[in-house]
């Protein structure tokens, strides 16, 4: 589970609110986001700490610059969803992937927001969310 | 080593006047004549006086620039202080008998990377700095001299907390070299623990910052 002591309750608040905002941009309540992985996310043996860098490093910056170029986007998404599976672990740097991706998302244009990748990606952080919400309820 | 003349003015005032010292600084970076020329005045009229005697010099080139090492080896230094947030290139590294000493804003080898403070706290561990000798690698350099723990300071806000610490830099070099040229001066080793951390989303930031706020509201921190 991410965060120690003290600190559970606000993380556990900020999850929440930021899962209500998704629900918003998704129109998706809370709690029913699908909890299957997406298909390749995560795939065995796979060096989460190496995609973490690479997405971090390179292509969060890249698409940051330049959020239009589709090949750029395609490829962050392509890294953030290797994530899926780390994410739902107790290290946050791999939910803050997510977070980074959602607040990408967020500022794009909605005709890029509702693209098949991104929708999935949001779809996919609503569910880490619930996952972590849940277990940070259940340690309160 | 300094990219801006601010620090530059506090190491020199902060380290000047260390015994068997002989401190010489290095103002280097594309604009850094018009970081100079924005300075407070003090450190500008301080960089003026260190400048006409010779102790501070100034260029517009980067490090690795093959005039800048030229003039970096002439000098044959022992140990290079770095107070730049830019990597350091390996070149310059290299031009250092003893090697080159970064101040790093967390507790190394647990919080090696970007915005370590930030995490320590989001990971309700303690908060600190870190002085080591750099290597090619991000916060990876074996030998660490200083490690010590900080609680971060009262203020508006978490991000001018660690601007203060940052602004220690001089402080924290002073009691790494103290350290170093102890008689039983024994480093701690990197010995590759710990984990690297990259920038923070706004999400994980505000409950830093919320966290923060009550640790300094209820005197946890000093």
């Amino acid at each position: 589970m991410i965060g120690r002591g003290p600190h559970r309750p606000l993380l556990r608040t900020a999850l929440e609110r930021r899962r209500r905002e998704l629900a918003d941009l998704l129109n998706d309540p809370p709690g029913a986001a699908s909890r299957d992985p997406i298909p390749g996310g995560g795939a065995a043996g796979e060096d989460a700490e190496e995609t973490l860098r690479r997405l971090m490093v390179v292509q969060w910056p890249a698409v940051r610059r330049a959020p239009q170029d589709g090949a750029a986007r395609d490829a962050y998404l392509a890294l953030v969803a290797r994530l899926e599976e780390a994410a739902r672990g107790s290290d946050p740097r791999f939910l803050d992937a997510w977070n980074h991706a959602y607040e990408a998302i967020a500022s794009w244009p909605a005709a890029l927001r509702e693209e098949g990748a991104a929708r999935r990606t949001l779809e996919r952080y609503a569910a880490l969310l619930d996952h972590h919400v849940a277990a940070l309820a259940g340690a309160a | 080593m300094c990219d801006a003349p601010g620090p530059a003015a506090r190491l020199w005032r902060g380290l000047g006047g260390l015994p068997g010292i002989d401190l010489r600084l290095l103002l280097f970076g594309a604009g850094i004549l018009g970081r100079v020329r924005r300075a407070a005045p003090a450190d500008w009229r301080l960089a003026a006086r260190l400048f006409v005697a010779r102790r501070l010099a100034a260029t517009r080139r980067g490090l690795e620039h093959p005039a800048t090492l030229a003039w970096l080896r002439a000098r044959r230094p022992e140990i290079g202080l770095y107070a730049s947030t830019a990597l350091c290139p390996r070149p310059v590294i290299d031009g250092f008998a003893r090697g080159v000493l970064s101040l790093h804003l967390g507790l190394l080898p647990e919080y090696r990377g970007r915005s370590a403070m930030e995490w320590s706290i989001l990971e309700g561990r303690p908060t600190g700095v870190t002085v080591f000798f750099l290597d090619a690698g991000i916060d990876t350099g074996r030998e660490i001299v200083l490690r010590r723990e900080v609680r971060i300071g009262p203020g508006p806000d978490l991000a001018a907390a660690v601007r203060r610490l940052a602004r220690r830099e001089a402080e924290f070099f002073r009691e790494a070299l103290v350290r170093l040229r102890s008689p039983g001066y024994r480093p701690v080793e990197h010995d590759g623990r710990g984990r690297r951390f990259y920038a923070m989303s706004r999400l994980f930031g505000g409950v830093v910052d919320e966290a923060a706020a009550i640790s300094r509201a209820s005197g946890a921190c000093t």
